[in-house]
């Protein structure tokens, strides 16, 4: 075990000299902590062998005919303690007295009982604080759904009496909307503070730091740390927490936290996926960026166009709410008002209602739907934005109201089975409308293909040659787990190669439209988020990119658009239900008139 | 040993961190309550690791003698305290094995809790070679503090000098003597 030790020791040394890691600090906390850990380890070597060599020597003296080499093997490798012997055996060779021997031993012990319990006082100054706080940070985890965020009160209405109060305040920032100071934080994000172990996992999987923006996780969490321990001293005098002296005067954001830190956040969760001490990350900036919208007006603009789209339209595209089933023209897809016991309710979501290349995705999965004789229909213009764009925004307000009038809607059909296009409206659907009463059997619609395929409902025959590398969405995968269903349907095509990228499922990389940043300026860096993940999936030499998420499609493309230039041979970009589509050989008379021409 | 120093050492260094922890904890709660349930499903929290949503044998049982060990172990210890002779000296043993036992399964419940470190293979296993130095540390340091006051204490009762040791020692008086 002390073999163990020193050889993680050495490890971490030789990251520290050698093979220096961008991702983690160099400071001279870790080398006290390891010097520590080594010298602890030798300590106890050093007091096996002055006690095994003490008694040796006793026996020794005791028995002339014992031989203390001998006496020293047959105890020290029977207890298993090696390094202890072979110390034991090198030291009696310089001490033949049973007294040095045993003082020798005394100070290994000494010096180990000491460092134990110095090094436990040292813990709490350092990011070795985790090494007590990871254990309750780790079992006070949210045990909720991943993609869930809490919500800020139960209906629209009480937001707005909360909001009405805070507005009324002196300092509305000091209002708890959000996240606007410290004591806004929850004792468990502090907790998460305290633990960070500053390991930069969270940043080197960071899609934003990764690209070269502001926004590091590992450095928000070490900034917000070091502000709340430069008021521990404040804490412990303070009795008084009225707003005549406030024990945390500055605003989260800008004061300690650039608001450039705040809105590159794609929620991609990649972070909390890679924190080996779950902490979380992006209910943080989500809190954050409230306090903004709700409190302080203050956020990009461009999101202002985007809010307006939602509240009057119901749609960031800001089309007009009638035109919301227009992509299904000739198609004939029944509504729900007109088959209120529809066995299956296509919840086709503003992308694929209203962006024309992902109407292409929705047209697709209704063919399918149509060929294997499901038994659905669609809402139509009743269906209007989940409100996942204006929450991710910070605008919570704008989200409950979006939400209520969704829920409301559907719970008037009460749907059996709700079968989404986007993995957005899918998240929002499956784990945050439960808070508001919407509670639904709800599946993203590669995973009902597959359950199409798998029943014989729909049979993937003809052949469709071609390299697949198929990108994770976040918000299907790291949130909500579904990485082998858009697999699995690739696979069953004939002629289809699935190849992978270097980084995918959980570890895969972010598209850079989640978090409403589909709806801003991507803020400047050394590469555009979509970008480097198009190349990562050109690079496995994939004639065709595949994804299950219109937004990643809209992403991805532009990426293709991007690097056009230096592509070889062209890449196509599909949705898994486009690629499926060209697979199927359509009984129906419907056959798709796209699929034709696009095979 | 020396009990009193080792109850200096230890009482003072543990004074020391009561109130660094206490300091920090002051500061925790100047945190607004938390929207999430943090301490509901309590069973579902300790038995299952981080990431696993199903039931878990293993963790059940891994938990569950954790929990009686560490409940034992200051009654047992207490006893010692109480009692004389040869009777302290097993409780005390007791004590600490338990204690020792109750220990070493938290921490092997918190290497089952890092589920995420082979991400990062060399960091990783470096990490809980070293995690798994401190579990055995952990063990180690209380039968070290259990010799200070006693040098006879070893977990469940076991003894430190050997068989042969015992009359190595009354012969090695009687020939110094």
């Amino acid at each position: 075990m002390v073999l163990g030790v020193l050889f993680g020791v050495a490890t971490f040394i030789r990251f520290r000299v050698k093979d220096k890691l961008k991702r983690l600090a160099y400071g001279w906390h870790a080398w006290v902590v390891l010097g520590v850990i080594a010298t602890m380890m030798i300590a106890d070597v050093l007091y096996d062998a002055g006690a095994m060599l003490s008694r040796a020597l006793l026996a020794h003296a005791a028995d002339p005919s014992v031989n203390v080499g001998e006496f020293v093997n047959h105890h020290g490798f029977h207890s298993g303690e090696v390094l202890g012997t072979l110390l034991a055996r090198a030291l009696g060779v310089v001490i033949s007295d049973a007294g040095t021997a045993r003082a020798v031993g005394l100070v290994g012990f000494w010096t180990h009982v000491f460092l134990v319990f110095a090094f436990l006082n040292y813990l709490p100054y350092g990011k070795h604080f985790h090494v007590i706080t990871s254990l309750p940070n780790v079992l006070t985890r949210d045990l909720t759904p991943r993609g869930r965020l809490a919500p800020m009160a139960d209906t629209s209405d009480a937001l707005v009496e909360q909001m009405g109060a805070a507005m009324e305040l002196a300092d509305p920032a000091s209002a708890p909307i959000g996240v606007g100071r410290m004591e806004h934080f929850s004792w468990k994000s502090m907790l998460d503070f305290y633990t960070c172990t500053e390991c930069g996992r969270c940043s080197d999987n960071c899609p934003a730091h990764r690209t070269g923006k502001l926004l590091s996780p590992k450095h928000l969490t070490i900034d917000l740390r070091d502000h709340l321990y430069q008021h521990q001293q404040a804490a412990f005098e303070h009795t008084s927490y009225g707003d005549e002296a406030p024990l945390y005067p500055l605003n989260v954001v800008p004061d300690i936290i650039h608001p450039d830190v705040i809105w590159a956040c794609t929620t991609c969760r990649a972070c909390e996926e890679q924190c080996p001490v779950m902490i979380s990350y992006v209910d943080k900036i989500v809190d954050m960026r409230r306090n903004l919208v709700m409190v302080r007006g203050e956020f990009p603009m461009e999101l202002q166009k985007t809010f307006q789209a939602l509240e009057v339209n119901g749609n960031p595209w800001n089309l007009t709410r009638m035109d919301r089933g227009e992509w299904a023209d000739g198609l004939d897809v029944p509504l729900m008002s007109e088959k209120p016991d529809a066995g299956v309710l296509y919840w086709v979501g503003c992308a694929a209602s209203y962006d024309d290349r992902a109407k292409k995705i929705a047209r697709a999965t209704v063919k399918l739907f149509k060929e294997a004789k499901v038994d659905f229909a669609i809402l139509g213009s009743e269906e209007t934005c989940t409100g996942d764009p204006a929450r991710r925004a910070g605008n919570e307000h704008l989200y409950m109201m979006l939400a209520e009038q969704n829920v409301a809607t559907l719970n008037g059909y009460a749907p059996k089975k709700i079968v989404t296009t986007c993995p957005h409206c899918f998240n929002t659907l499956l784990n945050e409308y439960p808070d508001l009463g919407g509670r639904y059997e709800v599946v993203h619609h590669t995973d009902f293909l597959l359950g199409l395929l798998a029943e014989g409902k729909l049979k993937a025959t003809k052949g469709v040659k071609a390299k697949v590398a198929y990108h994770d969405s976040c918000y299907l995968g790291r949130y909500n787990d579904v990485y082998e269903a858009p697999r699995k349907v690739l696979s069953s095509i004939p002629g289809v190669e699935l190849v992978e990228a270097e980084w995918n499922r959980e570890k895969g990389l972010c598209c850079g439209a989640g978090g409403a940043q589909m709806w801003m300026e991507e803020q400047h860096g050394t590469q555009r988020v979509n970008n480097r993940r198009t190349l990562q999936l050109v690079n496995t030499g994939a004639s065709m990119i595949a994804s299950g998420c219109p937004f990643c499609q809209t992403m991805l493309t532009d990426g293709l658009k991007n690097m056009e230039e230096e592509l070889k041979s062209p890449v196509e970009q599909l949705d898994v239900a486009e690629l499926l589509e060209r697979a199927v050989v359509f009984k129906t008379a419907e056959k798709a008139p796209e699929a034709e021409a696009t095979a | 040993m020396n009990p009193i120093a080792m109850t200096l050492l230890v009482g003072g260094l543990l004074a020391l961190f009561s109130m660094s922890a206490f300091r920090r904890l002051v500061l925790l709660s100047t945190g607004s309550s938390d929207p999430v349930g943090r301490v509901d499903r309590i069973w579902d929290r300790l038995t299952r690791a981080p990431g696993q949503w199903e039931p878990s044998a293993f963790g059940a049982v891994l938990v569950s003698v954790m929990i009686v060990s560490m409940m034992a172990a200051p009654g047992a210890l207490l006893g010692g305290l109480l009692a004389s002779g040869e009777a302290r000296r097993s409780f005390l043993a007791l004590g600490v094995g338990l204690a020792a036992l109750g220990g070493g399964l938290g921490l092997f419940w918190s290497v089952r809790a890092q589920i995420k470190m082979p991400k990062y293979p060399l960091a990783g296993v470096a990490h809980i070679a070293i995690f798994l130095g401190f579990a055995t540390l952990i063990l180690r340091t209380i039968i070290l503090v259990g010799r200070g006051f006693d040098e006879v204490v070893l977990p469940l009762g076991a003894r430190l000098r050997s068989r042969a040791t015992p009359h190595l020692h009354q012969r090695a008086a009687r020939t110094t003597t």
